[in-house]
């Protein structure tokens, strides 16, 4: 039977509202899931808007403190848990079958019930803002005893618990369905070790998933029972921690922040190997230092903690330092890919290249915590919200938008316009540095982070008004991509297989692919199959 | 910790300017030209590289590590008879300074209290709070401690400094964390002596 | 497949030695207990895969595997549409925040749920 009847398709494809509600279609999970979350990723923009415009200037009456306390909760939770995590996630959704050769997912109604548990658990969070004491506000931390029921007395907090913890699960599940279906799922010869890059990084991102996201669970539930079952665990006056919630917590919520880059990680691989037109360099160092990075991650959690006097600081401390190596290994790695190349500039490569320039700040700054002494001053200022903005916002959300423009034409089979997009890059840069950047001196000079506002005294003012500044821009530079998407919607200017001239399975198919991936597969040889079509050994034997 | 501080900012500086220096010279010599149509090559690997760019930023962390270990080990160090010992207490919104030998102060953030310490002395401190986590924080001595309900926490300060210097709560508490202030005033010697047998006539 | 095998087992090597470096050095029972737990899990894994790389044998693991080889008789249609993941969705929001607000709603999920995974099993034989 020839590979064109393998895979039989057995009805036209639906377009109606009905068919996307009841699809377990990764493609249109993929979708559905990138598209939410950049609708969170809207609304929680605008919380930043607000935020920044509060603390344009000092003593701000823009907003009250309640009101602020709540907006820098969701702006937080739905950055975290509704925007760049679940995106990485939905991407992989996307192009992970299609780059190993794969029809679906190992499971698609587990992987549509995760889309539809982590959308309603985002909207629960957000109900929060309709109770009667408002929205949770104790940040997306959550600290007891802050968020206990006697001080944190509303419903909103419950919101956030029960919408956090429906999204942990729908984690889990779609983790679960990446690693089984890489394992698995993999076309003829596609070995382990052909797989792009991308695929792998979210092997080890799900491993993350799985090592981590179990003790957010189960932290939270251990919050709902103390708020509302009657638990003491968190709870001092009856021989309960707070120390205990930030190991539980930060248990988790380190891993989780390498569950929001290692994704992205792959992605600025698979665009800088693209448009340099050179394999990525050191693959295995690459594949190996994904997971020295997961691994590590999973021992530093207390470097949150560094202040409490209540951990071992110098274990921690080692940890983290340590997890810079293998983190160095993937910048020079990517630099070696670059070096020799011949690279097109496109969009995606301006962010990609955007996201090396920040994301090599967030990084030496983070070394900068990791040492105990440092962080004793840093610590809850303003350098550390620096901090893991760039390497979050600089790095993530930088390589967010590199995904968009690369695969963008393989989803809906037309490109978005090249000038356009290079415009939306430079006022993202410009407006992302400015915003960020000052936020380093804000922190040295001792602006504690979660402050509605502040006085007028010394340099913070100054300061703040310029990173409201580039706030105002980052806006505008959205506006430029909305404006972009429209304008090129209305164009529909057909992109064809293989836009870029990428060499991996993705790039094989039409875009976008039919219903099942591929109607033929090219003969998979080594972890560039496109390349070896284009270039065939002569002296091989058929 | 100012040379903690020193070090670093300067060492990720510098490691920053190299690494920027490295992309953004690739960036321009490889991009697309006429002249620089197609790749040089399709090499992908160079153990040698790879295994040099992995032992040295080893070694260099550990190094860092070593360094960091040696300052924090100072920095917490707590002395054994110290001269000054002050109980503080975090509560929403304010702080309690009780001192071992002298009086209770109280404020509010409407009345932020002062913490008054002698120039050149071991002052103990011991941190707790009433109700949730708060962190008492003196940024112009760059450093914090937090005040964690049911655990006591010690640490030393020694100022070596004259002046007035603004204390913050450094993890957020709720409603007025912002303005959760406090002052730390050092004098003299003298001036501690005299400032302590007043207040004991209060 | 070894390579799976090979990622599990590293992983429950390096936490089940972080676990006792941590433990030997800072003795502190919340953090190792996790790391322990996450170990047991991993190791759970890894004795399940080292049984199921007994029997593997992918094509996908055969460096010079062809598209021909592998092609089979028809076993079965892969699924493109299914309402349960949707109800499933409102069902599990409903039982969650029933615990928050209202027990009713929380009883009538759960009922939901039951009869959803009644229909699925029923619908798939």
């Amino acid at each position: 039977m020839s590979a064109a009847e393998a895979v039989r398709v057995t009805a036209p494809e639906r377009h109606d509202i009905l068919s996307w509600i009841t699809t377990t279609d990764h493609k249109r999970i993929g979708v559905l899931y990138m598209a939410t979350t950049l609708l969170f990723m809207a609304v929680a923009g605008l919380l930043a808007m607000a935020i920044r415009t509060q603390l344009a200037r000092p003593d701000g009456t823009v907003l009250d403190s309640h009101a602020y306390n709540q907006i820098f909760t969701l702006h937080g939770t739905a950055m975290i848990f509704l925007v760049i995590a679940p995106f990485a996630l939905g991407l992989a959704n996307y192009v992970i079958p299609l780059q190993i050769g794969a029809p679906d997912m190992a499971f698609p109604r587990l992987n549509a019930t995760s889309y539809w548990m982590f959308l309603f658990g985002g909207l629960v969070v957000f109900a929060g803002a309709a109770t009667n004491e408002g929205a949770a506000s104790a940040g997306w931390t959550a600290y007891a005893p802050l968020s206990e029921i006697t001080i944190s007395t509303g419903l909103g907090q419950d919101f956030w618990i029960v919408g956090v913890a429906m999204v942990s699960v729908a984690s889990i599940m779609t983790a679960l369905n990446f690693v089984t279906t890489t394992f698995i799922f993999r076309a003829p010869g596609m070995t382990m070790w052909r797989i792009p890059i991308f695929t792998w990084e979210m092997v080890a991102t799900s491993l993350l998933i799985f090592m981590a996201f179990p003790s957010l669970t189960a932290t939270l539930l251990l919050l709902f029972v103390d708020r509302r079952l009657g638990g003491h665990v968190f709870d001092p006056a009856f021989g309960g921690s707070p120390i205990l919630y930030q190991h539980l917590f930060w248990f988790f919520g380190h891993p989780e922040v390498y569950v929001l880059i290692l994704p992205y990680f792959g992605v600025v691989s698979e665009v800088i190997s693209t448009f340099t037109g050179r394999p990525l360099f050191g693959y295995t160092g690459m594949v190996l230092s994904a997971f020295a990075i997961a691994g590590l991650s999973m021992g530093v959690w207390a470097h949150h903690m560094f202040t409490t006097g209540a951990v071992n600081n110098p274990f921690f401390s080692f940890v983290s330092f340590l997890i810079a190596v293998p983190t160095g290994i993937k910048f020079f790695n990517w630099i070696c890919t670059m070096w020799g190349g011949s690279i097109r500039y496109t969009a995606a490569m301006l962010y990609a290249l955007g996201f090396l320039m920040n994301f090599l700040l967030g990084g030496v700054t983070g070394v900068m915590v990791a040492s105990p002494p440092l962080d004793f001053h840093a610590q809850d200022s303003y350098f550390v919200v620096a901090h893991f903005h760039y390497t979050i916002g600089g790095g993530s959300f930088f390589a967010l938008f590199a995904a968009i423009y690369y695969w963008w034409p393989k989803v809906f089979g037309w490109r978005l316009d090249e000038r356009l997009g290079k415009i939306n890059f430079w006022l993202t840069l410009a407006g992302f540095n400015l915003t960020f950047l000052p936020m380093f001196f804000m922190g040295v000079f001792g602006m504690p982070r979660r402050i509605y506002t502040y006085a007028n005294a010394g340099a913070l003012p100054l300061l703040n008004a310029i990173a409201t500044a580039g706030a105002y821009l980052m806006l505008v530079a959205a506006v430029a991509f909305v404006a972009n998407v429209v304008v090129s919607a209305r164009r529909r200017e057909p992109a064809g297989d293989n836009p870029w001239h990428g060499y991996t399975l993705e790039w094989a198919t039409s875009s976008p692919p039919p219903e099942h991936n591929f109607h033929r597969l090219p003969p998979i040889r080594s972890a560039r199959p496109l390349w070896d079509v284009e270039h065939p050994k002569k002296a091989k034997a058929s | 910790m100012a040379e903690d501080w020193r070090i670093f900012a300067y060492g990720a500086l510098a490691v920053a300017l190299l690494v920027w220096g490295l992309i953004l010279y690739a960036a321009v010599r490889f991009r697309q030209t006429e002249r620089n149509a197609e790749p040089r090559s399709q090499k992908d690997t160079n153990t040698p590289l790879e295994v040099a760019w992995t032992v040295a930023p080893l070694l260099l962390v550990i190094a860092l590590f070593v360094l960091t270990a040696h300052i924090e080990t100072d920095v917490e160090a707590l002395a054994a008879a110290p001269p000054v010992e002050i109980a503080v207490d975090g509560y929403r919104w304010g702080w309690t300074f009780a001192y071992r030998d002298g009086p209770t102060v109280r404020g509010t953030a409407a009345n932020p209290p002062e913490m008054v310490l002698p120039i050149g002395e071991v002052a103990s401190i011991r941190v707790t709070s009433s109700d949730v986590v708060h962190s008492f924080w003196i940024p112009d001595m760059l450093f914090k401690r937090d005040a964690v309900p049911g655990q006591v926490s010690a640490f030393d300060l020694t100022p070596s400094k004259e002046g007035t210097f603004l204390g913050r709560c450094g993890e957020f508490c709720g409603l007025n964390h912002a303005l959760m202030t406090f002052r730390v005033r050092v004098v003299a010697p003298a001036a501690y002596e005299r400032w302590r047998k007043y207040e004991a006539t209060q | 497949m070894k390579t799976g095998l090979l990622l599990f087992a590293s992983a429950a090597l390096f936490t089940g030695t972080i676990a006792l470096v941590y433990w030997f050095v800072a003795h502190e029972p919340a953090g190792t207990t996790l790391l322990g737990a996450m170990t047991a899990a991993l190791t759970v894994v890894v004795c399940y895969m080292v049984f199921a790389e007994r029997d593997a044998d992918l094509y996908a693991d055969k460096e010079d595997a062809t598209m021909a080889e592998a092609a089979g008789e028809h076993v079965g249609t892969y699924i493109t549409h299914s309402p349960a993941p949707f109800w499933i969705g409102v069902a599990l929001t409903a039982v969650m925040l029933g615990f928050v607000v209202s027990p009713a709603a929380a009883g009538l999920g759960i009922i939901a749920l039951c009869l959803l995974g009644a229909l699925l099993i029923v619908r798939s034989r």
